[in-house]
């Protein structure tokens, strides 16, 4: 604006941890739009199915724009009471989360056929890993937001550790149910064709590294609260 | 005649000068508060209005004394070209000003009226500027941004540690608010009693002064007590305790804001009227003597036209800044905002002109320090900087000019 002379105006800026909150929001948000999607897609139900790839698609852009947005507001001379480097690396982290949402019902929609049934409860208990996953993860950086908030308050930082320790454990669970389910996936090989043994490891695969990501984020976000 | 027609021009150019620091710096003041959510834009505009003229009013002699009578010795020149001569500096940066705010560019009008004036005197001979006085204005330049951000970053370590640190940060801020509280009114007291209030002919030395402050400092501590205890009940049903806290900061946000905009009339209106001063009193008694006499209507107009300047167009750069998403919370904008009201206050009471707006950045500053905000853009320092090498040149070569102008049709 014109006919302003004040340097206060610009020293002042957003918060690029509530913009991480958001973006993190966003990761939830599509995590438990999956949980429909795969529902759809083991129902049978493609119509729905499609519907839910498509709103993961608009989420997964969202995502994108917020993530490109908080990049392009902190250029060097902007000093954040973090490791502006670590602080990149975790929205890196978080938004490779929501690729892999997005991965994940492009790949199952390459082949529209049902999981067999033996291998139906590990999936889905591999599956309940990823979520928790991700819903742990937005729990952590929405404590991160508090303990900027409260500039670093022991007690602040004593939460978010546990919570990141919660991060931990599921990916662990989850690496144990992936390495089992892609055992028994192979253990089948004269009953089921080699193209869905291909469909279905990758699957395990890429349901697993949501783990793998969402630990990575915990682990960013630790050392972000290192003084 | 000559001194009828300077009188006019410098009352009229001391009342654009007030009304442009009115309409721009009220940011300093008001911009956090705003900008937080602690002050609605109109409730802001009036608090700067009442309190920028208080402060003009009480405590603005001590500066205008500098620009009027310290920066060049009056009796060194002849009464004539001195008036002149000041007007020529209050034209200059009022018009440098002008064109700075144009451009937005972040220029003090302190350091624009104090180039101006060293601008004229360097036209007739640059060994009459008391260079002792030019050296320790530029060194409170420097000064004051530093005192203002290690100040802030003071007072928010203390509110990490007394307050934010704790299980139940509330209960903690009520006890530690109050004490801030005596501190703020103390220190505002202070800065009015203490060789002050001469137009009132009070006069109290230090001993009764510490006393009287103190005094009201207790007194402001239990009523803002009084009233805390019962605000913050209004927030009770907020879960987040942090967010809780941020409000009940809102209300101790508002007595910060409040003396960031006493402190900064008490520091500004000088850039406006100091000049204006040497002119009444030369058209009053034909002569300047070397006391400083000011008399107060002078500073009731510079305070008028901040006021005038706020209430025409510092609304709208209020705005400008609290419509701006900014992380700066309560808390974080009350360490500032406090730092910000002391620092300047201190100089103001030893006649330093400083520049406010240079004092909140370094506040704000001071408070990323301390790790209390989640982003601040250096950068502002590089502009800041640059404004700051600018200005005084170009104030100078401004006046200088005018004052060439002025001589050849008046003297």
């Amino acid at each position: 604006m014109k006919f302003m002379r004040a340097p206060i105006i610009d020293t002042l800026r957003k918060s690029p941890f509530e913009a991480l909150e958001e973006h993190a929001g966003i990761v939830k948000e599509s995590a438990s739009l999956l949980r429909d999607e795969i529902k759809a897609y083991l129902d049978g139900n493609f119509e729905k199915f499609e519907q839910m790839r498509k709103k993961i698609e608009e989420l997964e852009l969202k995502a994108d724009y917020i993530k490109s947005n908080i990049r392009n507001h902190l250029p060097k001379d902007v000093k954040m009471p973090v490791d502006r480097g670590v602080f990149l690396s975790l929205l890196g982290e978080i938004d490779k989360v929501e690729d892999l949402i997005q991965d994940i019902g492009e790949w199952i929609s390459m082949r529209e056929k049902p999981i067999p049934d033996e291998l139906m409860d590990d999936f889905k208990s591999l599956f309940d890993k990823a979520l928790e996953s991700t819903d742990i993860a937005e729990k952590a950086v929405i404590q991160l937001n508090v303990v900027i908030e409260s500039s670093f308050a022991e007690n602040e930082r004593k939460k978010e550790k546990e919570i990141i320790q919660k991060l931990h454990e599921v990916e662990h669970e989850s690496d144990i149910i992936e390495r089992e389910l892609t055992r028994k996936i192979f253990s089948m090989e004269n009953e089921i064709s080699p193209v869905a043994i291909f469909h279905l490891s990758k699957l395990v695969f890429l349901l697993g590294d949501i783990a793998n990501h969402a630990e990575n984020a915990g682990d960013r976000i630790r050392a972000l609260l290192a003084r | 005649m000559l001194t009828l027609v300077v009188l006019i021009i410098a009352i009229i150019a001391a009342l654009y000068m007030a009304w442009n620091i009115g309409a721009n710096d009220v940011a300093n003041s008001m911009g956090t508060s705003v900008g937080s959510g602690a002050l609605t834009l109109k409730r802001a505009v009036i608090i700067a209005g009442i309190f920028e003229f208080l402060g003009a009013v009480l405590v603005g002699k001590h500066v205008t004394g500098t620009i009027s009578k310290g920066i060049v010795s009056p009796s060194a020149l002849s009464p004539n070209v001195l008036m002149v001569g000041m007007l020529a500096a209050l034209l200059g940066a009022a018009i440098w000003v002008t064109i700075a705010t144009y451009l937005s560019l972040p220029v003090s009008s302190t350091h624009s009226i104090v180039g101006a004036v060293m601008g004229f005197v360097i036209v007739i001979n640059i060994s009459l500027i008391h260079w002792a006085v030019v050296g320790s204005i530029v060194a409170s330049w420097v000064i004051s941004p530093l005192s203002g951000a290690f100040i802030a970053y003071l007072i928010f370590l203390t509110l990490k540690k007394t307050v934010l640190s704790k299980e139940d940060p509330i209960r903690e801020a009520k006890i530690v608010a109050p004490f801030f509280i005596f501190l703020t009114a103390m220190i505002i007291t202070m800065s009015i009693i203490y060789k002050g209030l001469h137009n009132l002919d009070l006069d109290f030395g230090l001993t009764y002064s510490l006393l009287i402050s103190t005094m009201a400092g207790v007194i402001s501590a239990f009523v803002g007590y009084l009233f805390l205890r019962k605000y913050h009940e209004k927030y009770r049903n907020e879960e987040d305790k942090y967010r809780r806290l941020e409000k009940f900061f809102i209300y101790l946000q508002v007595m910060t804001a409040a003396s960031v905009a006493f402190a900064h009339g008490a520091n500004d209106v000088a850039n406006a009227v100091g000049p204006l001063v040497t002119i009444v009193d030369i058209a009053n008694s034909g002569s300047v003597g070397s006391q400083v006499v000011i008399p107060l209507w002078v500073l009731v107009l510079g305070g008028f036209g901040i006021v005038l300047g706020i209430s025409t167009w510092g609304y709208k750069v209020i705005y400008t800044i609290g419509s701006k998403i900014t992380d700066i919370t309560p808390t974080r904008g009350f360490s500032a905002e406090l730092a910000t009201a002391f620092v300047v206050l201190v100089f103001s009471k030893l006649g330093m002109p400083i520049s406010t707006s240079h004092v909140i950045v370094g506040s704000v500053l001071g408070v990323g320090i301390a790790r209390g905000l989640a982003s601040v853009d250096y950068r502002v320092i590089k502009n800041i900087i640059y404004s700051w090498v600018l200005t005084i040149p170009i104030a100078m070569g401004f006046a200088a000019g005018i004052f060439l102008l002025l001589r050849m049709i008046f003297l």
